[in-house]
């Protein structure tokens, strides 16, 4: 009986979301426990929207990609005895990923995108800051100023426009005159480089 | 706090507010920087920006519903419970429905058969067995009309609701119209029809006792022709006859007809599939997009089209005649339709659909194409390549570096317009174009025989420099 109230609780807790009180890895020891699979169903619910937009990027359908993100509750079924889970989110993700890829892979027309997207390294953990979220209140130190200047012209520009001018994509991208989605990938390849740059420069004066 | 839940990448009220524009310049660009913050959200953002907020919405929540039908245990168990019961409600209704028609139309159907039955059997001085003492004795007593209906009423009264027992002396009519009250009506009406057709109903709803006198002269023509069985179901068949037609009448059909046409260039669309939503009835439009369908004519029901490549639409049938519906292209479907290879293969070892698609093979006597080649071939090339390169040009590498460049060689063996089309660092870049340049001479590529100018793209190889000790002594 309490249980049931327990579980009720967790169902409103899910559905008021900004206060997820409950951790994620507080509900997996209690599945691990309980084997109650409702438990993990409010779990997946967390993340169900993100998993889906992952499939959705990946396998670029939207019939195929429902299909996945059930398949992928059934997965986690399965994996989750497997997996001591520290970061459950992060996890999550790698699974995610790791599911489109394996069922692009296995459509062999579809190699070429699972190529694309292979190279990249899977990770422990989903958060991808650079020096840029870390220091908002820019402090451009020298290191951040030259290496902004080697980013090419597309890409510093946004760079500029969004994070110390703090506009939006679509005021950018009206402003350059440039479609939205080039705008999301210069910032985020501009991202990347720099955070790439920073980590060299940072080296060298280390090893000096 | 409100500031704090935009922050929230996990918060799926913010990819659809953001989606539908309801953010401001400034909360938008929070949102998009905690986005970029985080790779799971960053593939979420880029997947949802496929779709619209709604097919997004519309979605997730679907897949939510699902997930909780998959997780909750309480559901399973009550379902088929809940399906056995309202099996069983529906087999008793529909078994006391059929129960309570049969009756009410059966019995006063039987008591004229009964009644024709005899009198038929007294006119024609039948012998059957179990009648006969009672025909006789009737007979004996009354000719024919007088007591018999007094038996045959008490008869009534003991199947039949209240009687009323008045007037005993009327007719066999009579008798059977205050019997059977207003189903015997009905069937009297009924068999009047059928044997009389043209027979005009009002009338007969007018003047009872003049058609129910007609009814049972015609019962006993009928009667005459020993034709017992056949009239059992004459009799029986107008049962339905009533529920026919009044479907006919009252359950008007409207015929929708109309045309479907693609929204981008208006031109028509031949089959496309149109239903009418949660029944098995539909067309397909035809060559000019056209089509026809018989709905019924309640404002609920509601015309799906669907064809692929293009949205599903659907629309309410209202007073719309003639309508015209526009398809939008569904871009995500078209995604569907891919080629997965090409080849040749039996039959018997195909699995899955295939189309194949025929090239045309062009002129018949296709030019015989040589690309150039270096003079002494390429493994001779690529022991160049390995002998000649400069590493102190090079910065220093651990693995293999590929440099991917093209160039033209002209027909008479000279090499132009290099170009680098996958760098590695430029001073890769200039070292492969100093090779090239400095390297063995090409053998144009030749068509049937004839040298041409030719484009080639080699993938260079940088094996990384093994240091031997020798050389390191020589830095030292």
């Amino acid at each position: 009986m309490s249980e049931k109230q327990v579980l009720e609780e967790l169902l409103v807790s899910q559905k008021n979301s900004a206060l997820n009180v409950v951790s994620d890895e507080q509900l997996i020891s209690r599945y691990r426990s309980e084997k109650e699979l409702e438990i993990l169903g409010i779990l997946y619910q967390r993340y169900i929207h993100l998993v889906y937009g992952v499939c959705l990027k990946y396998l670029k359908n939207r019939e195929e990609s429902k299909d996945i993100v059930m398949q992928i509750f059934e997965k986690l079924i399965e994996e989750i005895e497997k997996f001591d889970i520290v970061n459950f989110r992060s996890w999550l993700y790698v699974l995610t990923k790791h599911y489109c890829l394996r069922k692009l892979q296995k459509d062999s027309s579809a190699m070429k995108k699972f190529l694309q997207y292979s190279d990249e390294q899977f990770m422990e953990s989903t958060t991808d800051l650079s020096p840029l979220d870390e220091y908002p209140e820019i402090d451009r130190s020298d290191a951040l100023n030259k290496c902004i200047g080697k980013l090419t012209n597309e890409q510093r520009e946004c760079i500029e426009l969004f994070y110390f001018q703090k506009k939006c994509y679509q005021e950018i991208s009206d402003t350059m005159d440039i479609p939205l989605k080039k705008v999301k990938s210069y910032i985020q390849n501009g991202k990347r480089n720099l955070k790439i740059c920073i980590e060299n420069e940072n080296g060298q004066t280390k090893t000096t | 706090m409100d500031k704090q839940k935009r922050h929230n990448s996990n918060n799926f009220e913010n990819y659809l507010n953001y989606f539908r524009n309801l953010f401001s310049g400034r909360e938008k660009h929070i949102f998009e920087k905690t986005v970029l913050q985080d790779k799971f959200a960053q593939d979420a953002f880029d997947g949802f920006s496929r779709l619209n907020a709604d097919e997004v919405s519309h979605d997730v929540s679907e897949l939510r519903k699902k997930i909780e039908e998959r997780t909750s245990s309480r559901k399973l168990i009550t379902l088929p419970f809940l399906r056995y019961t309202a099996a069983a409600i529906l087999l008793l209704g529909i078994g006391t429905t059929i129960y309570l028609v049969r009756q009410s139309t059966n019995k006063p159907v039987q008591l004229a058969e009964q009644i024709v039955e005899e009198d038929t059997s007294l006119r024609r001085e039948a012998i059957l067995q179990a009648e006969q003492d009672t025909l006789r004795k009737n007979i004996a007593y009354h000719p024919v009309s007088e007591k018999k209906p007094e038996q045959k009423d008490e008869k009534i009264s003991e199947i039949e609701l209240p009687v009323q027992e008045t007037d005993l002396s009327e007719s066999i009519a009579s008798s059977e119209i205050e019997a059977g009250s207003t189903t015997s009506d009905e069937v009297s009406i009924d068999s009047d029809i059928r044997f009389e057709v043209e027979a005009e109903t009002e009338d007969i709803i007018n003047d009872f006792a003049l058609n129910t006198d007609e009814v049972r002269k015609d019962r006993s023509k009928a009667g005459t022709h020993d034709d017992s069985s056949a009239k059992r179901k004459t009799q029986s068949q107008p049962e339905k006859t009533p529920v026919v037609s009044k479907i006919d009448g009252s359950y008007d059909k409207t015929v929708i007809t109309g045309r479907v046409i693609a929204s981008s260039d208006e031109t028509p669309l031949p089959g496309v599939n149109i239903l009418v939503k949660g029944t098995s009835t539909g067309t397909v439009s035809d060559i000019d997009g056209n089509f026809q369908l018989q709905v019924p004519a309640d404002d609920s029901s509601v015309l799906q089209f669907a064809y692929v490549g293009y949205t599903t639409e659907e629309l309410e049938v209202r007073d719309y005649n003639d309508v015209t519906v526009a398809l939008n292209e569904d871009l995500l479907a078209l995604d569907e339709v891919v080629v997965v290879g090409y080849g040749t293969t039996k039959n018997a070892e195909l699995t899955g659909a295939v189309s194949t698609i025929q090239i045309d093979e062009g002129p018949a006597s296709a030019p015989v194409i040589v690309p150039p080649k270096p003079v002494n071939g390429l493994s001779a090339y690529k022991k160049y390549v390995r002998e000649k390169t400069d590493y102190k040009t090079l910065p220093y590498f651990e693995k293999p570096v590929f440099v991917k460049v093209s160039f033209s060689v002209m027909q008479d063996g000279t090499i132009t317009d290099i170009e680098i089309i996958k760098s590695v660092g430029e001073a890769f870049d200039k070292e492969v174009i100093r090779l090239i340049k400095e390297g063995p001479a090409w053998t144009p590529g030749t068509e049937n025989g004839i040298p041409v100018n030719r484009e080639v793209t080699l993938k260079i190889k940088f094996q990384p420099k093994i240091l031997s000790s020798q050389e390191n002594l020589d830095e030292n």
